[in-house]
């Protein structure tokens, strides 16, 4: 086979491709105006990813040079850090662990409800903490939990002990935290649950019942059964984010509560932001952003494994 | 069907337990707003504020504490929200088409903003290059497009029959007359879904603010809110001062609710359709 019929068709493509951005032009301006955005704020910052390579932010600007990987070599040599990534697969796993199960099992319940007016107020009700921000939760549990003046401190008077500063506690810090996120997010978590629910064929109940199945043998063999894949899938997906734990770190703790609430991003903000050590700090976001990448790359393999073949 | 007296003592039980979690909900929230009309701010728990007054909105109003920050809040939020709305509907229209030279390309780089994050640092010191610290468009540029956010409008445009746009170019339409004529109004409910996820989420920003924004002036309400809140362990001060803060707390907190509570209605009729659409693809 000759050449020069290839040749002819791949001129033939690239003119074909040229067609084709002419015929869609208007659409084509749009997309390089918005993608000009992600462009300068979002794919422009990724480059700066070799920062974790160089000495930047400890020598003078003029003297900034590659040194191989001795951020990294570094980072595991600050108890610091080590620190950090302890507590946050300690928090987000302590959060999994107790609040992963408890949006099914709110779901589960409220489809249990009857009297659908009290089922769509509790509904409502407790999907809003979803919408307030960390600030506005701290605000509320600071005020309540605070030790003087306080239902907090109503209690404690009441039990006739001092009361406890639970924000300020090393004791319970971590329990505060893995407490309001399952405050703000429970709820919200249940819409998934409920809607498979809905979407389990209501005959396999009928059917059970003719068998002789009882409620709980109903609910652990058909609600529950039919919505495991969509429980495990959550659950591995859950599982990839486990490194993302920030905000409601960063908003609800203070430097006193350090050692036991310190997690990688906020690390990486106090030598990044406060301290300006840049090349290690970027070390630190560069360290989180490959193992969370793998992490997530790994759980989307394995929930697609298991959306296609069903269950386990 | 009748009920056996074990179903029916099952269901007392979760009717309880369901009401309780809800009390768990709205009684922090009653109780620090009772406290905000209340002429004597018993602090400890209770629902109806001890001799309603208006006195302390009056007061916190009058003494500027939170006026100037609830306005640059109203501010941020309605300039942000329009502005990424905007920059979201103009990306999703043209990613949505599947005739697209580069489709998939495309929306295999907005994949991959959600996948690698590398952190606010560099984005930090790109917004010190630009001179734009202390200025609302540092937060309104970081974070203009929602990846998320973009994914459900795009989807939802793909589900807009195709006919449509079809016969409208052969019309002789141009791409902006059919996005504004055609796809805008039938995509009025991804539009108002998307609307209020960008306001939420400017309403309740924190941290791009405290990392762009230093003067004190332009902070909003989440940052002085959070000031109050923890400043709290090192005040000494005497009963006014403690009073007096404690009410600018309750009240700050309040106010901080309000739009979320208003737009919580219109949130609620669309936020379930978001989360299918966005756990579909995430």
């Amino acid at each position: 086979m000759s050449t020069e019929p290839m040749a002819l068709d791949l001129r033939a493509k690239r003119k074909k491709l040229w067609e084709r951005i002419m015929l869609r032009r208007g659409l084509m301006g749009m997309l390089i105006i918005g993608m000009a955005w992600y462009l300068v704020f979002d794919f422009y910052p990724m480059t700066k990813a070799y920062w974790a390579f160089t000495n930047i932010g400890q020598v003078a600007p003029s003297k900034i040079s590659f040194i191989g990987l001795a951020n990294f070599i570094k980072l595991f040599s600050m108890a610091q850090f080590r620190r950090a990534l302890w507590n946050t697969f300690y928090i987000s796993f302590l959060k999994i662990l107790i609040g992963f199960p408890i949006p099914i099992i709110y779901a589960l319940l409220l489809n249990e409800m009857r009297i659908s007016f009290v089922k769509r107020s509790i509904q409502t009700i407790i999907y809003a903490p979803h919408f307030l921000s960390w600030v506005v939760i701290g605000a509320i549990w600071y005020i309540i939990l605070s030790p003087a003046n306080s239902p907090n401190a109503q209690f404690f008077e009441f039990l006739g002990k001092k009361p406890i500063f639970w924000w300020a506690s090393d004791r319970y810090i971590r329990g505060l935290l893995v407490t309001t996120h399952i405050w703000r997010n429970a709820g919200y978590a249940t819409i998934i649950y409920l809607a498979s629910i809905m979407s389990i064929d209501p005959n396999l109940y009928e059917a059970a019942i003719i068998d002789g199945a009882n409620r709980w043998q109903q609910t652990w063999h058909i609600t529950l059964a039919g919505i495991k894949t969509v429980i495990i899938i959550l659950l591995i997906l859950r599982i990839g984010k486990i490194l993302n734990l920030f905000k409601q770190v960063f908003v609800l703790t203070t430097p006193i509560v350090r050692t036991l609430s310190d997690v990688l991003m906020t690390y990486a903000y106090r030598t990044g932001i406060q301290q300006m050590q840049i090349g290690y700090a970027m070390a630190v976001s560069l360290f989180k952003a490959a193992v969370g990448l793998s992490l997530v790359l790994l759980s989307n393999w394995i929930a697609k494994k298991v959306k296609e073949e069903g269950v386990f | 069907m009748k009920r056996t007296s074990g179903e029916k003592l099952f269901s007392g039980f979760n009717y309880a337990l369901m009401g309780l979690l809800a009390l768990t909900m709205l009684l922090p929230l009653l109780h620090i707003l009772q406290l905000t009309f209340s002429a004597h701010p018993d602090t400890s728990f209770r629902l109806w504020p001890r001799q309603f007054t208006l006195e302390n909105y009056r007061y916190v109003l009058e003494a500027g504490f939170i006026l100037r920050p609830l306005w640059n809040s109203i501010f941020l939020s309605t300039t942000g929200t329009i502005f990424s709305l905007a920059m979201t509907s103009l990306l999703a229209y043209p990613l949505a088409d599947p005739d697209l030279p580069g489709r998939r390309f495309f929306n295999f780089l907005i994949v991959l903003t959600i996948m690698i994050n590398i952190g606010f640092l560099p984005k930090y010191l790109l917004i010190r290059d630009l001179k734009l610290m202390n200025n609302y468009w540092s937060i309104i540029l970081v974070g203009g497009i929602s990846s998320f956010n973009l994914i459900i409008m795009r989807n939802y445009f793909q589900s807009i029959p195709r006919e449509l746009f079809d016969s409208a170019r052969i019309d002789g339409a141009s791409e902006r007359t059919i996005m504004i004529r055609i796809v805008l109004p039938l995509a009025l409910p991804v539009m108002a879904t998307i609307f209020l996820f960008y306001f939420v989420d400017y309403w309740n920003e924190y941290f791009r603010i405290i990392l762009y924004i230093t003067d004190r002036t332009k902070h909003t309400l989440q940052v002085i809110l959070r000031s109050i809140i923890i400043m709290e362990e090192d005040m000494g001060g005497d009963e006014i001062d403690r009073m007096l803060i404690d009410n600018i707390k309750y009240t700050t907190v309040i106010v901080a609710l309000i739009p979320i509570m208003m737009l919580y209605p219109f949130l609620q009729r669309y936020f379930t359709k978001g989360i299918m659409l966005g756990s579909i693809k995430g």
